[in-house]
């Protein structure tokens, strides 16, 4: 459930509501982009720690839509935690059994997309976790990824087709 | 099926797969105090300090001599007497001029597991201070990167302009790579750099120590380079979390991609003197629940000491869900100008784990050490309460040759 952000807030007030509202979203595009439970929610912290320290540009830039800021940061982290060493050991292709426990004992125990979207080369699996996922729009999508947002359709393309064959259940979609 | 009816239904399917992957009030709160009141000590821990296990080089004879008065740095320079240990001065070729700077290898050894060097990078132009890979001038303390100073918390950048440097640059260097069609790369040889401890001369040459994977005989490595300026402290925050910024940033230098080329030669690469071991003993009993340490050798160099750490992987299931990743390393010999440099790589090993490696450098106090003993700790994260606590599990005494 979100949070309604409240103009007149003070930060902490705005950065608590911001936590309620987005964590999970978060959390779970994290281990969806780093295929670890643990590197994710460290992602986590990490884009809260971020958010707070520049909480000044996004006051003083007057950003309208926080949700876009937040992911753009929370994206961010997950490439900053690629970088480290520990990240090269992870092998990116996970089996079914090979995801957490507490996926695993849920009710919903298809994670056919999830693990597609895991298995995604990073340039694919950037655009569908914010633009299809997190709703970002195609502009917004290519602001936090440095890209132009004819390069960004190009890449949503490329990756739609696999993305409907999971949906459909083995069967494409109509256009 | 249109754009926004996709979105929705990606949105519906990844939500209802991951809906068991969610944060409780507590761990929302823990994110909150967490990110308000420690993000410092949190930096820390992401960019390079994510400390599972630590090396500690005590000795009585160490200590003695801090608090005489001698520095770590002190034994740096004293070359003078280290003449009569011969290292490799390696044939090196390719981009050794850049108009900002020169560059010269020094050293170049290797353990047979890893290759380690040191990197000289004298700036042109006085005033000039050259930094490595990602390292924000304006947040990393100066003492955490081996900087001469007595104030823990000051930062490099306070440090450059106490001690006249105006102009900061960062040479980013990086192991030859090839990018592949579906954007993935294939490294030729990774170098382990960021965060490594930086040497200053008193000409301003920065002399950064490296480590990379052993490729074997007649491998020619390619460590390439590019240089950049940082650019004052709000431009450079600013570009933090925003690409088009950070690209801006750094092509406002020169940012041609140079690449110097050497080849390590085993045998005289072994001439560097082996300082300390550790080797499996039935005595050091170690758990299985933490990492064990399978291996350590320490070389020492007139300019370093280089050391790789083997271990097999930590313990498996809910133990290792509670640890900051894998292991790392640093040193700490019990004084503020600790040094440290990690790499890391894994190799198979009998029954299908893996042993890791670590590759550092560090630097050791002269007199030379009498007993150096490695501590082995971990931090991990209370699982009830989200916050991180220390664990030293071991101490494991080395070998001195």
């Amino acid at each position: 459930m979100e949070h309604a952000e409240v103009p007149g807030m003070n930060r902490e007030e705005r950065l608590r509501c911001w936590i309620e509202s987005y964590s999970d979203q978060i959390l779970r595009m994290c281990f969806l982009y780093l295929s670890d439970q643990t590197q994710a929610e460290d992602a986590l912290q990490d884009t809260w720690i971020k958010a707070w320290k520049h909480m000044d540009d996004y006051e003083r830039k007057g950003i309208e839509n926080a949700k876009a800021w937040l992911m753009r940061i929370a994206i961010n982290t997950c490439k900053d935690h690629q970088r480290t060493g520990w990240f090269r050991h992870i092998d990116k292709r996970k089996a079914p059994e090979d995801l957490p426990q507490q996926l695993l004992q849920a009710a919903d125990t298809d994670h056919s997309l999830s693990l597609l979207v895991m298995a995604l080369p990073d340039k694919y699996k950037q655009v569908i976790l914010l633009h299809y996922y997190q709703g970002l729009t195609q502009k917004e999508t290519a602001q936090a990824l440095g890209l132009s947002p004819a390069a960004v359709l190009r890449r949503l393309r490329s990756a739609e087709a696999q993305l409907k064959q999971i949906l459909s259940g083995g069967e494409a979609y109509d256009e | 099926m249109t754009n926004d009816r996709m979105q929705a239904a990606v949105r519906q399917k990844l939500d209802s797969e991951l809906s068991a992957l969610r944060t409780s009030a507590q761990q929302r709160e823990n994110l909150c105090q967490n990110a308000i009141g420690g993000y410092q000590v949190k930096r820390k821990l992401t960019v390079g300090l994510m400390i599972a296990l630590i090396l500690f080089l005590t000795t009585v004879t160490a200590l003695a001599m801090e608090l005489s008065g001698t520095g770590v740095l002190d034994w740096l320079y004293r070359r003078d007497r280290e003449q009569e240990m011969t290292t490799t001065v390696p044939e090196v070729s390719g981009a050794t001029e850049h108009r900002t700077a020169s560059l010269e290898v020094r050293e170049l050894i290797t353990d047979g597991y890893g290759v380690y060097l040191s990197l000289a990078v004298t700036p042109k132009e006085e005033g000039t201070l050259f930094l490595s890979n990602y390292t924000d001038p304006y947040w990393t303390k100066a003492a955490e990167l081996g900087f001469p100073t007595d104030d823990p918390e000051q930062s490099i950048a306070e440090w450059a302009a106490v001690n006249g440097y105006q102009q900061l640059k960062e040479i980013r260097l990086y192991g030859a790579y090839t990018e592949n069609e579906d954007g993935s790369a294939t490294s030729e040889n990774l170098f382990h750099i960021v965060r490594n401890p930086i040497h200053i001369e008193s000409d301003g040459t920065s002399v950064f120590l490296i480590a990379c994977e052993n490729k074997g005989e007649g491998h020619v490595y390619k460590l390439c380079y590019r240089v950049l300026t940082y650019p004052d402290e709000e431009t450079y925050h600013q570009s933090y979390d925003d690409p088009v910024l950070e690209n801006a940033i750094v092509e406002y230098d020169d940012y041609e991609e140079r690449v110097i080329t050497f080849t390590v030669d085993t045998p005289q690469g072994m001439e560097a003197e082996v300082l300390a071991e550790y080797l499996p003993d039935p005595e050091h009993e170690q758990s299985s629940e933490f990492p064990q340490v399978t291996g350590l050798r320490i070389l020492r160099t007139p300019l370093s000491a280089y050391y790789d750490v083997t271990y097999v992987h930590p313990a498996p299931g809910e133990l290792r869900r509670y640890y900051f990743g894998e292991p790392s390393f640093i040193t700490d010999q019990l004084y503020d100008r600790s040094v440290r440099m990690t790499g890391w790589y894994a190799e198979p090993v009998s029954g299908g784990s893996q042993q890791f490696h670590e590759l550092h450098s560090c630097i050791l106090p002269d007199p030379p050490l009498e007993e150096i003993t490695l501590e082995c700790a971990m931090e991990k994260r209370d699982p009830e309460f989200g916050d991180t606590i220390w664990c030293v599990y071991k101490y494991l005494p080395l070998l001195l040759q």
